[in-house]
């Protein structure tokens, strides 16, 4: 069988599996959220499984599906494909500006690095700013008490949900810009080679080993000592006296 | 054949036995799948250095990032030199090497990758998502447990709200025994939470490379801040560089070059760089001879031979060490521990055994013991000030306590750790209270008798005659509680 046909054949396959994990996601997140909004508490093994029951197929169509991939691929392997051109500018740009002769310069690439660092900052200012309600309502005491846990942990997902979906297209949008203004730099570094301007915003900076030994070392001297410290002061018998018993709502139980 | 030829080209690489090894080591404790309990022996103190919940029943170790959170949780007690010390310790012998080749949760990730799906590889868009650790980081590891500690809140808020180890591990390693069936009662909209949180992270495990450890573990990222100093990592002989981009190409991490905050030193692009560049920096015992770590090669066949020879009979050796390591772990967790001895006297029904457990008022006045208060109903209460569930129920027993004052007996145990801290809490937060205050090295025996397993915290209503009537693992709500009463009163 030629590549060009078995590339097509794990695509397929690929792509199937993919649904079908897909699928089984959404309907174990659905059965876990219509047990939750059934009011059956407090839940048994036979209740719950009642409603896993209901989602056996798909579960294991996924699993069959993932079993199958496996055996597709003993039976018909796949050729290692070769390291792919690299296609991010920036990488393209750490690699021109390698050729760049030390101390080469254009106004355009500086330009571009202070338009990106303007874009991030606007952009972490704003992802900061929707998060606000929901940490707001973390560091809110009274959000918590056992008979409000409920409303006031929805009103934290609901809000936390918000925050996530402004960062995501915020976030979206500068990866977007930032690869504009990569591409524009690599224009500026192409010309900035060309021209050969001088200017004494590129250099390299080595790190000598033997500082990173030193820091090292020294790290390592101040680690041992709050070890010493933490254990005159009983902190491995507070790690302890913790992992030894199980707070339940501490691994998501309730 | 095929398979025979498969096997050869798909044969486990070092790195996968050294995940596998970790992974089994750290959770040495197999019988706890078999019994559904924790191991509760004294070596559960060290931490792991990967993500590894101690609540799984398999957990041979505690878990870094939740021995932290508990410890900053008590900052405003005592300050966690502790645990500070023994991940920075980590940090700087191995660095992000831990989560290339220690962390089990590591280790599940890479293996869901392995199902052969079309994959969304590294751009623009997950390099900056990866930055979301940092406020996971500040936020869920540090602000949220420290606010709430200076309120005498305990809120470990990575583990609560999103850690998937603790709900896969934990919640779901206990509750797939049948043993803890009564762990179903207690779930709600927090697991229903964690859950969906801990199915999303499996899902992004199967299309996105390293899912949860590039955008959202806290432990790498605090791991990561020291690879250019740690001990164990990768590094580029930047002279013999040409900045190809080869290696940032074959890397699935959000990696600006080698060794930086993302790179977990997994060594992939060690065989792709055209100019040997990348080397791997370590115990010089532990490098291949002639590499820019390792030994240095004469030139001399015979004398090289011999630096060979050495090198390969030390990793043999090294390598000797850890089996025996590994088994005498296996042995000492499965053969030699003792599990707490199987429960008496728990269920609904049955007479509950009696214990004689000094107790005391808020007036500080002893004198009081649990058989003392018989011929009243009484709600035994086993708490501890470490416990947040614990702490949060608190405030219903002291109302209820003064509602049903006369006709119940509130008495709340706190566990025998941490116990010279529970009188404190007890005087700065309920000194007008009608409860009954007891500890003691006694309370954790007690708790076992009356049908206690590891959860915290536990609630058990006797009526007059000691009979149990009720019992709640996990915590209980105000209503829920009062109608036990007035059904034990009945």
């Amino acid at each position: 069988m030629n590549e060009k046909k078995l590339r097509l054949i794990h695509t397929v396959c690929g792509c199937v599996i993919s649904a079908a994990l897909i699928v089984a996601t959404v309907c174990l997140i659905l059965s876990a959220h219509t047990i939750y909004t059934s009011g059956d508490s407090p839940y048994t093994p036979e209740s719950i499984g009642a409603e896993y029951n209901k989602i056996a197929i798909p579960l294991w169509v996924a699993i069959s599906a993932v079993f199958a991939g496996i055996i597709l691929n003993i039976a018909l392997p796949m050729p290692k494909s070769k390291a792919k051109a690299i296609k991010d500018p920036f990488i393209k740009l750490r690699i021109l500006q390698k050729k760049l002769p030390e101390g080469i310069s254009h106004d355009g690439i500086a330009r571009q690095r202070y338009v990106r660092k303007a874009y991030r900052a606007v952009c972490a200012l704003l992802c900061a700013i929707a998060f606000i309600p929901a940490i707001i309502t973390l560091c809110d005491y009274d959000s918590f008490t056992v008979d409000n846990l409920t409303p006031a942990l929805l009103r934290v997902v609901g809000m936390l949900a918000i925050g996530a979906v402004i960062s995501g297209v915020l976030l979206f949008a500068l990866s977007v810009i930032e690869r504009r203004s990569a591409e524009r730099e690599i224009e500026w570094t192409k010309v900035a080679i060309s021209e050969g301007k001088k200017s004494d915003q590129i250099g390299t900076k080595n790190d000598t080993e033997n500082t990173k030994k030193i820091v090292r070392l020294v790290l390592v001297g101040v680690a041992c000592a709050l070890i010493v410290i933490g254990l005159t002061q009983d902190g491995f018998y507070d790690v302890l006296q913790k992992a030894i018993r199980i707070c339940t709502e501490c691994i998501g139980l309730g | 054949m095929k398979i025979k030829e498969w096997f050869s080209s798909h044969k486990p690489t070092k790195r996968r036995l050294i995940q596998l090894y970790a992974a089994l080591l750290f959770n040495a404790n197999l019988k706890g799948f078999g019994n559904g309990r924790i191991y509760r022996g004294p070596l559960k103190g060290i931490c792991a250095p990967g993500i590894n919940c101690y609540s799984c029943p398999a957990a041979s170790a505690a878990c870094p990032l939740g021995s932290l959170q508990n410890a900053l949780t008590a900052a405003n007690k005592s300050i966690p030199y502790y645990m500070v010390g023994i991940i920075l310790l980590y940090a700087l012998l191995f660095g992000r090497w831990i989560c290339g080749f220690l962390c089990p949760f590591g280790l599940i990730q890479d293996l869901i990758y392995k199902i052969k799906t079309p994959k969304i590889k590294k751009n623009r868009f997950t390099k900056i998502l990866s930055k979301l650790k940092y406020v996971i980081l500040a936020v869920f590891v540090f602000a949220l447990p420290l606010i709430y500690a200076f309120r005498e809140f305990v809120l470990p808020a990575f583990c609560k709200y999103i850690c998937p180890a603790g709900t896969l591990e934990g919640a779901v390693g206990l509750l797939s025994n049948p043993e803890n069936e009564n762990m179903f009662s207690m779930l709600g909209p927090l697991f229903t939470w964690k859950f969906f949180l801990l199915v999303v992270f499996m899902l992004g495990a199967v299309f996105i490379y390293r899912f949860f450890c590039r955008f959202f573990c806290p432990l790498g990222l605090i791991y990561g801040l020291f690879n250019k100093i740690s001990f164990i990592g990768v590094s580029v002989e930047n002279s013999k560089c040409t900045e190809c981009g080869r290696c940032l190409s074959v890397c699935k991490m959000d990696i600006s070059k080698v060794g930086d905050v993302e790179c977990i030193q997994c060594g992939d692009c060690i065989p792709e760089c055209p100019t040997n560049a990348i080397y791997r920096r370590g115990p010089r015992f532990l490098l291949d001879p002639g590499t820019p770590g390792g030994t240095p090669l004469t030139g001399e066949p015979e004398k090289d031979e011999k630096i060979i020879k050495k090198n390969t009979l030390g990793k043999r050796i090294v390598a000797a060490v850890l089996a025996v390591v590994l088994c005498g772990a296996l042995v000492y967790y499965n053969f030699f521990d003792k599990v707490p001895e199987a429960v008496t006297g728990a269920e609904v029904g049955q007479m509950c055994p009696s214990e004689e457990i000094p107790l005391y008022n808020s007036d500080q006045t002893f004198g009081f013991s649990v058989t003392t208060t018989n011929s009243k109903v009484r709600v035994i209460n086993f708490w501890g000030t470490w416990c947040g569930p614990c702490v949060a129920e608190l405030p219903h027993f002291d109302e209820l306590a003064s509602e049903f004052d006369g006709e119940a007996v509130f008495i709340a145990i706190h566990s025998s750790y941490a116990a010279d801290t529970a009188l404190d809490f007890v005087l700065a937060n309920y000194p007008e209270s009608k409860m009954l205050f007891g500890q003691g090295d006694e309370s954790d025996s007690y708790f076992y008798s009356l049908g206690g397993g590891d959860t915290w915290p536990m609630t058990v209503v006797l009526d007059s005659e000691g009979v149990v009537t009720a019992r709640f693992d996990g915590s209980v709500d105000y209503e829920t509680l009062k109608a036990a009463i007035e059904d034990a009163l009945n």
